[in-house]
């Protein structure tokens, strides 16, 4: 079978001086979980942002399942933002209804056993929910997709440290064992346990891309430690 | 995926037009009460020029009224649609949106299509409400109830389309086609402006930065653009009508509307398109 994701000489600009991600070409097998990482303004989330159709490469290709980003792709992308992009009037259970209409991986039996588990009420409306707790909620929607591939933009940012045990948890019990998972973090220690690969950018270039087990053996050093080591300012 | 589509936009926008249909609903009420208190039978009755003058007054002012909340009903409306479309397709939520299986135009169409049922309905609220306004009005005037003038409208409707006839007889050109040309401008005027507002949004998006101002400035461009190209060809027909053998200067009345519903229906489909091919081709989320 043909990799999970083909991306070829990817370059996006948002203006002359600002190139956001600069002529990558990479390409991600299945079944892996593999960290996105980088300092800020890397182009992690440009990246991320074009594998998911939301912003156009100004040169460069990806094929997911061997198709362009379009329509088909996002049918078996799962995507889970760095922002709340559900209406603060909604209800939960309408937007597990609104996932069950679109996406037909949607499991809303797996979503609702997963509020349950948190005693989060699925008739409260997404306003009156805690920063973290529409967190979880994004994350439960996403991680109830059957997907080939899920993609988390920051997933672990801005929570406290038993929402990220919670997060991680969720993440690792529940994607499908076929499908592969991109985490773009600058966290790394947290999620280290789990990456069974990593690629390294710094401003908006492919620096490294490799398997958490190659750093650890070749460098005698956690990803964590190889990271604050290859970014040291 | 269109279906679908449709289902949620109608459930996304309809708490707000519900509460608008309301508002017509209330200021009609409100208008229609005002020419049945007391007050105004006393003004009517009132000795002298006094009263009268009073009545003119209030009426003028009560009339004022109803017509700006009834006209801000209707602004409200195209606002409110203006920023949904613009929220939820050009920020955070349309990070949901864009990454639904469904296609660009599928976003558009439904978004316009919605849109545009709820103008509509908005209109029949509308004229529903002058109806009963000018029927409070003349209620108020004449002294008959309201319920007697209802009784009546039929006849008033009727009495209304034999001189309309009449009229377009003696007209020195084609009236029917002049009325049903005045409908079509007017049921098709609805998506074509909402096509042309959400083209001009979308045509914003284009720019890296201050891309709700640069949306106005597209909508500005293309209002003015729309203008000069109207004003030429209604030039062009004058021109004709003046210049033919028959002289009929008053089909130039017909020919002018048919070119101003001409030009907003190919704006419209420019702007269709361009909204479809940024949202397929050229999507740059902030």
């Amino acid at each position: 079978m043909s990799e999970l994701v083909e991306i070829t000489g990817l370059t996006k600009a948002y203006d002359a001086n600002h190139i956001a991600v600069n002529d990558i070409t990479l390409t991600l097998p299945r079944g892996r979980i593999i960290g996105l990482l980088g300092p800020n303004g890397s182009g992690k989330t440009t990246l991320i942002k074009m594998l998911n159709g939301l912003l156009t490469p100004g040169r460069g290709s990806i094929r997911i399942n061997g198709q362009p980003v379009g329509p088909l792709t996002k049918a078996h992308v799962s995507y889970l933002p760095d922002r709340t992009y559900l209406s603060g009037n909604q209800k939960i259970r309408d937007v597990l209804k609104y996932f069950s209409d679109f996406y037909e991986d949607f499991s809303a039996e797996k979503a609702n056993a997963l509020l349950s588990g948190l005693n989060i009420d699925p008739s409260a409306r997404m306003r009156t929910l805690s920063k973290g707790t529409k967190e979880k909620v994004q994350l439960i929607l996403v991680m109830s997709r059957n997907a080939d591939l899920y993609v988390l933009d920051e997933p672990i940012a801005g929570v406290d440290p038993a929402a990220r045990d919670y997060i991680l948890r969720t993440i690792l019990n529940n994607y499908n064992p076929g499908a592969s998972v991109l985490i773009s973090t600058h966290l790394i220690s947290d999620i280290e346990q789990v990456l069974d690969e990593v690629i390294f950018m710094r401003d908006g270039r492919l620096l490294l891309y490799t398997s958490a087990d190659n750093i650890r053996s070749q460098h005698g050093k956690s990803v964590d430690a190889y990271f604050r080591e290859v970014f040291a300012c | 995926m269109l279906g679908k589509l449709f289902k949620y936009e109608w459930k996304s926008t309809c708490r707000v037009f519900l509460l608008l249909l309301a508002a017509i609903g209330g200021t009609t009420l409100l208008g229609a009460l005002i020419f049945q208190a007391p007050m105004w039978k006393d003004m009517l009755g009132g000795s002298g020029s006094a009263g009268e003058t009073l009545a003119n007054v209030v009426s003028v002012l009560a009339i004022l009224l109803y017509v700006l909340l009834l006209v801000g009903a209707f602004y409200a409306a195209i606002l409110y649609l203006m920023v949904r479309f613009y929220r939820s397709t050009y920020k955070s939520e349309g990070y949901l949106l864009h990454t639904l299986p469904v296609k660009g135009y599928q976003i558009v169409f439904s978004k316009i299509a919605m849109g545009s049922v709820w103008v509509y309905l908005i209109y029949i609220a509308m004229m529903v409400s002058v109806t009963v306004f000018f029927l409070a009005m003349i209620s108020a005037f004449s002294g008959e109830s309201v319920f007697w003038l209802l009784g009546h409208t039929r006849d008033f409707f009727m009495e209304a389309s034999k001189e309309m006839r009449m009229l377009f007889g003696e007209l020195p050109f084609n009236g029917t086609s002049w009325l049903v040309l005045l409908c079509a401008g007017l049921i098709l005027g609805v998506p074509s402006s909402l096509l042309i507002l959400f083209g001009a949004i979308s045509l914003g998006q284009l720019f890296a930065k201050n891309r709700v101002l640069m949306a106005v400035v597209c909508y500005a461009g293309i209002m003015i653009a729309r203008w000069i190209l109207t004003s030429l060809l209604r030039g062009a027909c004058y021109a004709a009508a003046a210049l033919g053998r028959k002289g009929d200067l008053f089909g130039y009345l017909n020919s002018s509307m048919l070119v101003s519903i001409a030009i907003d229906v190919l704006l419209a489909v420019g702007c269709y398109a361009v909204s479809c091919h940024l949202i397929s081709k050229r999507l740059n989320l902030e």
